[in-house]
């Protein structure tokens, strides 16, 4: 799956934010998530790409940034 | 000391959150317990409650602000609104410092809470929710509201059992008395029809059993074959100011608060007191500086159990006699259910309610009155009182804490 495709759309249902907007070099805030809002995104994130986000690795600002997260702890943690 | 204005009220209820549709069915009454049986999650016990259907928190809520919401807090949120909106004041014109929430509740995210357990023990998951605990905090209702409004002023949650609310009102006005705020939105919410909650009031023996000829009629406060209470959910809230305030700013005054009791019978940990009752009467009547002969009428707690209905009639036979001019006594708990840290809110309304068209709402399902419990009751429907006044809303708690509230119409 292209993760920016499905991050989108997680954070579109979720945040009720138009999916143009959703721009890989958006930040988190302009896209009106508070530090709250990324841990419950995250939460949604570990199930859905079946990965585990520690606590050091939650300082993300822009979509960008959350995609290459997920990207790179797919491949450090084995899923598909 | 500054007067007290109530000057807003919103709620949510079985009935919707329509105050014209809730007095309707209160005054006439019209029961919303039903079988606990008829709902979805499992199991319960063989009961009755009085809940909210059709209650949709997307109507209300983004869907993100539902990770902080629990259904308590949604009853709150969506009460205070209401509130608001029915004072009409101008959030943009008020000195927010001057302004504070006060809330009470019982068992605050009872839902959530059990919700999380239920992952934790039941499913053996160690993934919780990451927001459960500003989700489940006993005061995130109190934040959610100053948050939306942006009340700077205090911010307390109560909690006191089934007399929170009327303790959270009861010194939210005591705030605008001593001139420490201008406005304060005070009420009390309560969401706790869950199995595992349900099955500890079923432990502690106090539900009613389920009446076998219609389930909607099984709590009958004050009644000879009364046999316990029946758990309800829902929220109230009141805009109160001070009158200076109100009438400054061309506000329609609703009722006036004309003073409240907090007070503990510092005896047992769930039997009433009398003594303990009678006390907290006194000095609510004190603190209003009014006479006993000038309460026309008293909504009573009420909860349909032995114990408290016998123990509440002596003491209001206490404090007010025994004669035809007593006031007016009912327990409205028989139709909207007992709403614990909602309760006081709820009936608190009623009481305003009755004052306001001079008619108050009969105690549904009494058909044999206790001889302990001999009071001059409302019976069958709605009695007019065309020179009704003063009136009271009584709460006594578990634990001990009693709070009552006295309000007096304003023309």
């Amino acid at each position: 799956m292209d993760t920016l495709d499905t991050l989108r759309g997680m954070i579109a249902d979720k945040f009720e934010v138009e999916p143009t907007h959703i721009l890989a070099e958006a930040t988190l805030e302009t896209l009106g998530l508070d530090s709250l809002a990324v841990f419950d995104l995250i939460f949604d994130i570990e199930s859905v790409f079946e990965i585990k986000v520690a606590n050091d690795e939650v300082k993300i600002v822009t979509v960008a940034d959350v995609v290459s997260l997920i990207d790179r702890l797919r491949q450090e943690q084995g899923g598909s | 000391m500054q007067r007290v204005a109530v000057t807003g009220w919103g709620l949510v209820s079985p009935w919707g959150s329509d105050p014209v549709l809730f007095q309707q069915a209160v005054f006439n009454g019209r029961s919303a317990i039903q079988l606990l049986a008829k709902r979805p999650e499992n199991p319960w016990p063989d009961r009755t409650a009085a809940w909210i259907d059709g209650f949709e928190p997307r109507a209300h809520f983004q869907f993100s602000q539902l990770s902080t919401l629990d259904r308590a807090s949604q009853f709150a949120l969506v009460s205070a609104r209401a509130a608001l909106q029915m004072s009409g004041l101008d959030l943009n014109r008020l000195d927010l410092e001057q302004c504070g929430v006060y809330v009470g509740t019982g068992m605050g995210s009872a839902g959530s809470l059990e919700a999380t357990y239920s992952t934790f023990y039941g499913e053996g998951s160690r993934r919780l929710k990451p927001l459960t605990v500003p989700l489940v905090m006993s005061n995130s209702a109190a934040a959610h509201i100053a948050i939306e409004t942006g009340f700077v002023g205090p911010n307390v949650t109560f909690s006191s059992a089934c007399a929170s609310s009327a303790v959270s009102i009861g010194e939210a006005a005591r705030k605008i008395r001593y001139g420490e705020a201008s406005v304060m939105l005070a009420g009390g919410t309560e969401a706790l029809l869950y199995p595992g909650v349900v099955h500890a009031w079923e432990a502690l023996r106090t539900l009613a059993d389920t009446d076998p000829r219609d389930p909607a009629h099984s709590c009958k406060p004050f009644s000879k074959n009364r046999t316990g209470m029946v758990l309800g959910e829902g929220a109230a809230f009141f805009v109160l100011e001070s009158w200076e305030y109100a009438e400054n700013r061309g506000a329609v005054i609703l009722a006036e608060l004309k003073g409240s009791s907090s007070t503990s019978d510092s005896g047992h940990l769930t039997k009433p007191s009398i003594a303990g009752q009678v006390r907290a009467m006194q000095a609510a009547l004190r603190d209003a500086n009014l006479q006993p002969e000038q309460i026309g009428y008293i909504n009573a707690h009420g909860t349909g159990t032995q114990a408290n209905d016998s123990a509440e009639a002596a003491a209001i036979r206490a404090v007010f006699g025994m004669h035809e001019a007593s006031p007016w006594v009912s327990s409205t708990k028989a139709v909207h259910g007992h709403l614990l840290g909602g309760a006081s809110a709820l009936e608190f309304l009623v009481t305003l309610l009755a004052l306001k068209d001079c008619s108050v709402p009969p105690t549904a399902n009494l058909e044999e009155i206790d001889p302990e419990c001999e009071m001059n009751h409302v019976i069958g429907a709605p009695t007019m009182t065309p020179n009704l006044r003063y009136a009271m809303s009584n709460s006594f708690a578990f634990g001990g804490t009693s709070g009552v509230l006295i309000a007096a119409a304003v023309n």
